[in-house]
């Protein structure tokens, strides 16, 4: 343990990196070196012993071999730091489910790391956002079969299972998180008198209680048994993200979020719930007896963004400082892990993913949300040992009735106290004399609102454009009695807010009669009732519509998110709200302990501690299981939502949306069978996607998969030429012999299975094919259907996607050699002619300049004029062209530079950017359409007296015939089969392109195209021995990526 | 006596060995990377043609994208693709023995099959006139359990597999078993080290051969 704390104690070492993030280009960076950490070392390292738990087993912290080691890694990553070139800051270093560091460096120091020998990955570090009762009874969990009763009822659900929750902390007054209960049986805030109902904490539980301002250690009990907090990357960026007031620095919530998601998973059960003053029942976490650890990761610090008015909080939430959570719970000993916090959509690589790759490895079951950025093709977390979490809605809701004058009623969404009869009033008639009437129908909290109007009255106020709860701000600012809020369009979502003043949320149907009858009748009053429970009334569960849709961006064949549980209006704890300092301080002196809150929330942060809890919960009936067992027993148990109104891929049915549908945790904890993964297939799941590359030491031992071929309860196949083969292993965990058949469906294809039958003891697995012959279905478009296994008892069902491909091949293939050939392979959808139109190769076209450092941002305008910090050239394509492309190099750029690059069309579109951390940069376009184009070069840092560089550039067209480029590729063709196309070529020292078109040889269609890149120059860039092209391609795309989202 | 006979052995091995090393072995290296359709001429070296069936190219372990290349080989080999293959004869027309070759499977895509056997090489043996001789099948060598395919030696001296031009090319098992020789282009393979020994270094072979046996004779 005590090399584990070392993170914490490198973390010091913040007053250091204030003063130097402040100075200049210091940005936080988390470095990856090669060895693995410690939940996946297998041994072989220099007589050091295996360290990876065996299967059903959990990290032992303690032991010799653990702690032997982690000596080993700090001592290669003491060496990794000494060799960075000048004064570094490492914030944090990781040992248990990462093996690297975090620290401070300036883009050269970073750039000049990743080519060190034993550097993996540099990745910048960069902010995460957090992804914003009757759950359990809409789950089925209180039935008297339910999971709950096979678990031994609410008071033995999900005992001695650790729940970790990385988010924003925990507010520790509120009961969910007590180990005490009152007189009646009922949870009662820890800190006052009651009878403890809950034993020490599991002997496993190694974690701490940090204390800090608000939170001491008395706040943690047998219940709430860990509270810490990581900061260390969040302190390091003080400059420009100077933290909030209203923020404290221990594991104390500040926002709510992290309070919300640990009583969603892990919440007492029957705690009463009051809102506003309104009693609004009992709430219940989903595994009731499971034990809470919270990682605070998420601050609050003033939004530096000048579109907000000043000393606006924001949260967010630094990768360096969730990697140090997630290890820190391993290493305490959690099972579950929920992380409702943003991530990355494209890279398997990314921190937090291998992090939680090597958590999984260590048996720990992490419930990831899927975003909130749908309905658009945005899922993140796309990682396969994550359960990916989507949002969808469920059949309860809070009501109050609006009763006229008239005796007319309107029913709206509300958690209002009743108000008695007063004056009704339209927002829209309400403005002060000149205040801009959009606003004052808005009713905007800016002082529009006239409180000679408004005083004591019921305001009606359209919805949109604000918050709906700076709605009823402002009617009460104005002296208002109660607030109605008025949807404007069918699409709009109605919402249990909680309003400063009694509101009822209409639809836009119901809100637009109530509004013509006040503004028809003078007069009227209105009375709001107290809010109440409506249960089974609206249809659920229907997808959000701001939950993130598939497919997976990072590699299609993995079927995200993979489930979906209920993350809308979920009542949940919540931090008590703090509006001035002196509350603020107040709390942070224990001079004041703040009364219990909760909140109604939607989101899929709300969504995944659902599933969190049911990782609890299966993991407390079944110890043994794999996080994987446990995702695929909740995967093919479940049932489909209903349908949305969302269009094409948009559909919330749609396994884009679903996944694999809803969970029913009733059914999962009896699966039948189970689809396992082992952690050797994770790794030949990497190298088969090219995550990992080939020389990496793992892919040599394990191999490769492709990519469909994990054994994921969900079947997906991005690319079937005709025909293609998924293959399956499912293994009996019942306990009885079960003879299954298996079936499948999937609109286009004929699909079979082999076996149809299968018989398996207790324990026993079996391989099962299944095999798809395209028939009807369109090109390049994606069926859905599924593949069955029952035995009467079980129906284990696996969602089936594919998708029937023409023709696909690489669109961009690099070498370096001057006399040479090479083929690749492209996959063909179609029985029939191939036909190929070549152009190149093509010497690159060279214009040297110098250019200066651009102040403020790019723009076509300002580029066009070469303003300073911005140099354009033009590209012309004529008909036919085959390849574009603009690139600057490092080789050919002046020392200390930082420059990027971006295209545009003549219309000003900008078409494409490249923004990396080094001044390798490449902008392209494959097949362009003739026209005018403009290459801009932007100058992000540059010496003092300017930066020279030579741009490179080229338009490629079938005329173009250098260097005896020479392709052959078959004229014929066949369905399912593959081409392989080749080419010659036999070049001076320069850097050129090529390019190939490839054309349906019968209807001269265009089938697809591919961009050759031949550079013949010597390198000039020294690239690690032991790091693979490829592996420092992939730092490169990651540095890319990551200066992109800036 | 014993003198005498030691300087003939090593005069019978030396004949062998220089048949063997030195002459009748197609081995690429000497040629311009390149790449070929179906029915383009090779001229291998002076005294063999090759002639393209479907694709070919001359490269080595770097030419595969997305394909996988054996490994194992710093040399160039030829690389028959899309269930292509070759023809080889002499430049006269004249008559040949196979004695060998090494071999390696292709994969379009990088696969994990260890140990599985993914198809044979099939070798075709024609007379002056064209006509077929002939069909030997052998095995082509698994994948590793490294997940790397190697170039493997078959040697078929033994066979007497003799002819004016021979046909390589490849098959692959399908499902039930048989070895497709049209399989959705997937049917390639590497080859390299064709061991065809020319006119004279076939004398000095069967010589050398016949030294030894008149040597074994004698120590009878």
């Amino acid at each position: 343990m005590k090399k584990f704390y070392s993170a914490s104690l490198v973390a010091l070492s913040i007053s250091v990196s204030l003063q130097v993030a402040a100075q200049g280009n210091l940005k936080p960076y988390i470095v990856q070196l090669a060895d693995r950490p410690v939940a996946t070392y297998e041994g072989g390292t220099k007589n050091l012993a295996a360290t990876q738990p065996s299967a059903g087993q959990s990290l032992n912290m303690a032991a010799a071999n653990v702690a032997a080691y982690i000596d080993y890694l700090e001592t290669q990553q003491d060496a990794a730091i000494a060799s960075i070139p000048g004064d570094v800051t490492v914030l944090h270093r990781y040992q248990v489910v990462y093996n690297g560091f975090s620290a401070l460096m300036t883009a050269e120091q970073a750039s000049a790391l990743a080519n060190k020998s034993g550097v993996v990955l540099v990745t910048e570090d960069e902010p995460r956002e957090l992804d914003t009762s009757y759950t359990p009874g809409f789950l089925g969990l209180d039935a008297v079969n339910g999971l709950w009763a096979n678990l031994g009822g609410t008071g033995n659900a999900g005992e001695d299972i650790i729940v970790g929750i990385v988010d924003g902390g925990v507010t520790p007054e509120n009961p969910a998180f007590s180990d005490k209960v009152d007189e009646n049986g009922l949870p009662i805030a820890a800190h006052l008198p009651g009878t403890v109902v809950y034993g020490p904490a599991p002997s496993r539980w190694t974690g701490d209680c940090q204390t800090g301002p608000g939170f001491m250690a008395s706040n943690c009990n047998n219940k709430l048994i860990g509270a810490q907090y990581f900061d260390a990357t969040f302190q390091a960026l003080q400059a420009n993200y100077p933290v909030h007031w209203r923020e404290w620095q221990s594991p104390r919530d500040q926002g709510g979020h992290g309070t919300h998601t640990a009583s969603t998973a892990a919440g007492n059960y029957n705690t009463p719930v009051v809102i506003g003053g309104v009693e609004i029942g009992r709430a219940s976490g989903i595994a009731p007896r499971a034990r809470v650890a919270s990682y605070k990761v998420c601050w609050t610090y003033i939004d530096p963004s000048p579109t907000v008015p000043p000393n606006t909080p924001k949260n967010s939430c630094f990768t360096g400082d969730n990697v140090a959570a997630i290890e820190k719970a391993v290493a305490d000993g959690v099972h579950v892990i929920n992380y409702s916090i943003s991530g990355t959509q494209t890279n398997f690589m990314d921190p937090v993913e291998q992090a939680f790759f090597a958590a999984a490895r260590a048996g720990v079951f992490v419930a990831a949300s899927a975003g909130n950025s749908g309905p658009g093709n945005q899922v993140a977390h796309m990682s396969p040992w994550l359960t990916t979490v989507g949002a969808s809605t469920h059949d309860r809701y809070m009501e109050a009735e609006l009763t006229l004058s008239d005796n007319a009623v309107y029913r709206g969404r509300s958690l209002a106290k009743a108000l008695p009869s007063k004056d009704m009033i339209l927002a829209i008639n309400a403005g002060l004399p000149g205040a801009d009437v959009t606003k004052v129908r808005l009713c905007y909290n800016e002082g529009v609102l006239d409180p000679e109007k408004v005083a004591n009255k019921i305001v009606v106020c359209d919805r949109g454009v604000i918050a709906r709860v700076d709605k009823s701000a402002a009617v009460k600012a104005a002296g208002g009695a109660g607030m109605v809020l008025v949807n404007m369009s069918a699409s709009e979502s109605l919402n249990e807010d909680i309003h400063t003043v009694p509101s009822v949320h209409l639809d836009n149907v119901v809100g637009a009669n109530l509004k013509t009858k006040l503004a028809s009748v003078s007069g009227l009053k209105g009375a709001i009732s107290e809010a109440a429970h409506v249960p089974g009334k609206v249809a659920a569960p229907i997808m959000a519509s701001f939950s993130s849709r598939g497919p997976n961006k990072a590699n299609p064949n993995i079927l995200k998110p993979d489930l979906t549980a209920p993350g809308v209006s979920i009542l949940a704890a919540y931090s008590p709200e703090v509006t001035t300092p002196q509350q603020r301080d107040d709390i942070a002196n224990f001079l004041i302990t703040p009364a219990s809150n909760w909140a109604f929330l939607q989101g899929t942060s709300m969504s995944s501690p659902h599933v969190a809890g049911l990782g609890a919960l299966l993991r407390h009936k079944y110890p043994d299981w794999s996080p994987s067992a446990i995702k695929s027993a909740l995967m093919t148990t479940t049932y489909s939502v209903l349908a949305d109104t969302q269009p094409g891929a948009a559909q919330g049915q749609l396994p884009w949306g679903q996944g694999a549908g809803h969970v029913n945790p009733n059914k999962a904890m009896n699966p039948g069978l189970v689809f396992d993964i082992s952690n050797e297939d994770y790794y030949r799941f990497l190298c088969g996607v090219g995550a990992l590359p080939a020389s990496n030491g793992n892919c040599v031992a394990y191999g490769r998969i492709n990519a469909y071929d994990l054994n994921l309860a969900s079947m997906t196949i991005a690319d079937v030429y005709g025909r293609a083969t998924l293959t399956r292993t499912v293994k009996n965990v019942s306990d009885v012999t079960s003879t299954y058949m298996a079936s499948g469906t999937l609109p286009g294809f004929t699909v079979s299975l082999s076996p149809t039958m299968l018989t398996l003891n207790p324990g026993q697995s079996a391989t099962i094919r299944v095999n798809l012959t395209r028939t009807t279905a369109a090109f390049n478009n994606w069926s859905f259907g599924e593949v069955v296994l029952n035995d009467g008892v079980h129906n284990v069902r696996s969602v089936l996607s594919a998708k029937a491909s023409l023709f696909t091949a690489p669109t961009l293939v690099e070498d370096n050699r001057a006399s040479a050939s090479k083929f690749f392979t492209a996959g063909v959808g179609y029985t029939g002619k191939l036909a190929v139109v070549k152009g190149g190769l093509k010497a690159a076209t060279r214009q040297t300049n110098t250019i200066s450092t651009l102040t403020g941002t790019s723009s076509f305008g300002d580029c066009l004029a070469n303003k300073p910090g911005l140099q354009s050239y033009v590209l012309n394509v004529p008909a036919n062209g085959l390849v574009m492309r603009a690139a600057l190099y490092n080789s050919h750029t002046s020392n200390g530079s930082d420059l990027d690059l971006e295209l545009y069309n003549a219309a000003g579109t900008k078409l494409a950017t490249s923004a990396s951390s080094s001044n390798n940069e490449w902008v392209q376009l494959r097949l362009p359409a003739a026209g005018t184009y403009y290459a801009c070069v932007v100058g992000y840092a540059t010496p003092a007296a300017g930066s020279e560089y030579t741009l490179f550039s080229w338009v490629v067209t079938p005329s173009d015939n250098a260097a005896n480029f020479k392709v052959v590729a078959p004229t014929n063709v066949v369905a399912g089969g593959v081409a392989s196309i080749a080419m010659s070529w036999n070049a001076g020292a320069d850097k050129y392109m090529a390019g190939l078109r490839y054309l349906d040889g019968t209807s001269n269609a265009t089938l697809g195209s591919t961009a050759v890149f031949i550079d013949t120059e010597p390198t000039q860039t020294v690239q690690s021995s032991s790091v693979s092209a490829s592996a420092a391609n992939a730092k490169a795309k990651k540095l890319a990526e990551q200066a992109k989202a800036q | 006596m014993f003198k005498n006979m030691a300087k003939r052995l090593v005069a019978a091995c030396g004949l062998l060995l220089s048949a063997s090393s030195q002459a009748g072995f197609i081995s690429f290296d000497d040629l311009t990377p390149n790449v070929y359709g179906d029915g383009e001429l090779v001229a291998v070296d002076s005294t063999f043609l090759l002639s393209t069936n479907g694709l070919g190219l001359i490269g080595d372990a770097l030419s595969c994208f997305v394909a996988q290349c054996p490994s194992g080989n710093d040399s160039q080999s030829w690389y028959a693709l899309n269930d292509g293959g070759f023809n080889l004869h002499r430049g006269d027309n004249g008559a040949m023995q196979l004695f060998g070759f090494d071999v390696a499977y292709v994969a379009a895509f990088p696969i994990f099959a260890p140990e599985t056997l993914l198809g044979r090489i099939l070798v075709d043996a024609y007379s002056s006139t064209g006509a077929w001789l002939n069909t030997w099948q052998f095995d082509l060598p698994t994948q590793s359990a490294d997940g790397n395919f190697y170039f493997a030696h078959i040697d078929v001296s033994a066979l007497q597999i003799s002819g004016h031009s021979f046909r390589f090319s490849s098959c692959t098992f399908d499902e039930f078993g048989d070895c497709q020789s049209s399989y959705y282009g997937l049917n390639q393979f590497a080859i390299d080290n064709i061991h065809v020994p020319t006119a004279p270094a076939l004398t000095l072979f069967v010589l050398g051969l016949a030294g030894l046996v008149s040597l074994r004779r004698r120590a009878q």
